[in-house]
């Protein structure tokens, strides 16, 4: 219960992270999957506050040396086990001093009440946080499914979040295992910290490749109605003083890209309701149905050769990479 | 499991219901071992599940390492008569015929007598009189809300039928935070009222949820109100999610590939059943209840093709070959073979008894349940409705 202070663990899906953040009371913000380390992505995403890069933990020492103590850098050490992700954001978030970016209700205060402590201190303050708990908690999947789970699913402890940015003049990660934030150098003036943070990036996850490990890149970007809107205004300027067609052109496609977003958070909004639901019912349910209108003997023989035919895949695919 | 491998906290400040110096003892193939910590053993009422607990803990410490829900007449206290050098009581529960030891560690053995009876009568549902309990039992009325809808207890009693006093207490008294409570809230619909009220009894470790207060919804003075008209149902819900969730059930198929449910629920299948809007109106109350979510076939269509659903069924599929879901299909009314597949973990055969099921059942209802010419399901909802083409 939430008295004893658990955190659970909560899928890793940039829209469960982009409810999170909102559900912080955080505005101007949202979390994208990235799938390539593409300049082109960056491109599209811009402004980007942070990268989060997600993998299966392994131990790793790091140079005390590149630890960067600098008192214009918010780093809280991790001390929640189930709570990587929220804590990668909120590191990632409470260094983010873009104008985009309004912390809120939830979190401002909790920087300010931090900020002179040292990260142990903070790390156990976040963890103390009943606020910032029960949003992050709130994300949890139904508890009979979390009871039910196979064996295989507590592989999901194993994952690490750690956050790149730029933060006082340098690129810097943010890992909460780690003493301090780690310096990746400086960023000099005008140069931009994406095209810094790539090769470091591809470089940790050609060490990882082989290893059968996942990662998983995602961005912390500004609202992209946010960055639409002031796309659309801009254009409408330049249209009044001087009319074309492109301009138009554009405004209508930026307004068609703004509905695409609301429905993508209605989608996020629904999809976090079923990984709330307790689906029993509705499960017993659909067999019944499937039982009284189907050959359902048909629907589960294909389901259970589906499960070989992907499990034998699997199989074949850990001794490839083995 | 996640849920039930970790160690129970603290219950609070509440006092014990009766306690005496004990240590536990463990199996060692055949013969019992006694662990020499100092320890105790009490039964409490949980503030946070209104449930009796029979617990164990080492004298010093928070927490009870023994932790298990008990309801009347599950378990039982006895001494150990073959057991010459020592006191020892042996905690049995009786369906799954698991057995655990304590030694008595208080110095008076002549008080081993009244501690026994004093456990034995918590264990059989009983509440002994205050004070020979030593500690207050609590609360004796009914929920001042139940009173005020004109609910009395004679009424209660014949409404739940055969659930006795104190189980009833429990349920009325369970938080909405507790992790068989918030189980609930969602089977209540599903359940049938005729499932078994006498299901079979149970005793398992402490069920929470891992899942902290995101389960922490509902007032326990609002759950009392809705929960009047259905507690027997509830009880009996209770008592199997708490069964099926019984420690040692074995897994049956632990090889076998998991299922994969995805292709085979395809749209092409689903279709055809989801344009009967018998088939639609049996679904879409088990839908999340959710103004976002439109309660239409194509929801439902939707919502069995999500990542969250192929999950759920997946759990589902392996939870019933692991055997852990007999006592909950139980409550669905299925008919006796597939609770019977459901015992044994034989998924297959649980898919031929819903087809059998549906034959014995005979020509009638198999019309209706022929998919219905195409066309909107719920005139008042055309807009959502799912184009068939």
């Amino acid at each position: 219960m939430s008295g004893n202070g658990e955190w659970c663990t909560i899928e890793s899906d940039p829209g469960v992270f982009t409810e999170l953040i909102r559900d912080f009371g955080v505005k101007g913000v949202q979390v994208e999957e990235l799938y390539m380390l593409e300049e082109q992505l960056f491109e599209e995403f811009k402004p980007i506050h942070g990268l989060i890069f997600l993998f299966k933990w392994v131990p790793e020492a790091v140079d005390p040396a590149k630890i960067l103590r600098h008192n214009d850098i918010y780093f809280a050490k991790q001390v929640i086990h189930n709570a990587c992700a929220t804590q990668a954001i909120i590191n990632i978030l409470l260094n983010c001093h873009h104008a985009d970016i309004e912390l809120g209700a939830a979190l401002a205060p909790f920087k300010d009440f931090t900020q002179s402590m040292d990260p142990m201190l903070r790390g156990q303050c976040l963890n103390n946080s009943d606020q910032i708990r029960a949003v992050h908690n709130s994300f949890a999947r139904n508890e009979v499914f979390e009871t039910f789970g196979r064996k295989t699913d507590k592989d999901e402890d194993a994952f690490h979040f750690v956050g790149y940015l730029p933060a006082a003049g340098h690129l810097v990660e943010l890992d909460g295992l780690a003493e301090g934030p780690i310096d990746h150098g400086v960023v000099a003036d005008g140069a931009d910290w994406l095209a810094m943070a790539k090769p470091i990036i591809e470089e940790r996850m050609n060490r990882y490749a082989g290893k059968e490990l996942r990662f998983t890149l995602l961005a912390v970007v500004s609202d992209r109605k946010l960055v639409y809107t002031r796309r659309i205004e801009e254009l409408q300027k330049k249209n009044e003083s001087m009319p074309s067609d492109e301009a138009i052109e554009e405004i209508n496609q930026l307004k068609e890209q703004i509905e695409q977003e609301k429905l993508r958070d209605k989608a996020n909004k629904i999809e976090n309701i079923r990984r709330k639901h307790n689906f029993l019912p509705f499960i017993v349910e659909l067999f019944k149905v499937l039982g009284d209108s189907t050959k359902l003997s048909s629907v589960y023989e294909e389901a259970a050769k589906r499960g070989q035919e992907r499990e034998r895949r699997n199989k074949r695919l850990k001794t490839e990479s083995a | 499991m996640a849920l039930f491998g970790r160690t129970t906290q603290q219950r609070g400040a509440s006092r014990y219901l009766v306690e005496f110096k004990a240590g536990r003892m463990t199996m060692e193939g055949k013969t019992v071992k006694a662990d020499p910590r100092a320890g105790i053993v009490y039964i409490i009422k949980s503030e946070e599940d209104s449930l009796l607990h029979f617990c164990w803990k080492e004298r010093a410490a928070a927490t009870a390492e023994d932790d298990l829900i008990v309801f009347a007449n599950d378990v039982e206290l006895k001494k150990v008569p073959q057991c010459k050098d020592g006191r020892v009581f042996v905690l049995k529960v009786k369906e799954t015929g698991r057995k655990l030891f304590y030694w008595i560690q208080e110095p008076d053995a002549a008080k081993d007598d009244e501690n026994l009876k004093k456990v034995s009568e918590y264990l059989a549902g009983k509440t002994p009189p205050r004070n020979a309990a030593g500690a207050g039992a609590e609360g004796g009325g009914l929920p001042a809300d139940l009173q005020a809808m004109g609910i009395d207890d004679a009424a209660l009693q014949e409404m739940l039928g055969g659930v006795d006093r104190n189980q009833l207490m429990q349920l009325l008294g369970m938080q909405g935070g507790g992790g068989a409570g918030n189980l609930l809230q969602g089977l209540r619909s599903a359940v049938r009222q005729e499932g078994s009220a006498a299901a079979a009894p149970t005793a398992t470790p402490t069920s929470r949820p891992p899942t902290g207060n995101a389960s922490a919804r509902g007032a326990p003075r609002k759950t009392a109100t809705n929960a009047a008209p259905t507690s027997r149902i509830q009880l009996a819900d209770l008592r199997s999610i708490l069964g099926a969730v019984a420690p040692g059930a074995p897994a049956a198929t632990e090889e076998s590939a998991p299922i994969d449910w995805t292709p085979a629920l395809s749209q092409s299948l689903l279709l055809p059943i989801l344009s009967n809007p018998a088939f639609v109106e049996r679904l879409t109350p088990h839908l999340p209840q959710d103004p976002l979510v439109p309660q239409t076939a194509q929801e439902v269509m939707s919502t069995i093709q999500s990542p969250q659903f192929q999950q759920a069924i997946g759990a589902f599929t392996s939870a019933f070959e692991t055997r852990q879901l007999g006592p909950l299909i139980q409550e669905f009314n299925l008919g006796p073979q597939a609770v019977q597949a459901a015992q044994n973990g034989d998924f297959r055969a649980f898919v031929k008894a819903l087809e059998k099921k549906k034959e014995e059942e005979a020509a009638p209802a198999d019309s209706a349940a022929k998919p219905a010419a195409v066309g909107p399901s719920k005139p008042n909802n055309d807009d959502d409705e799912m184009s068939v083409d």
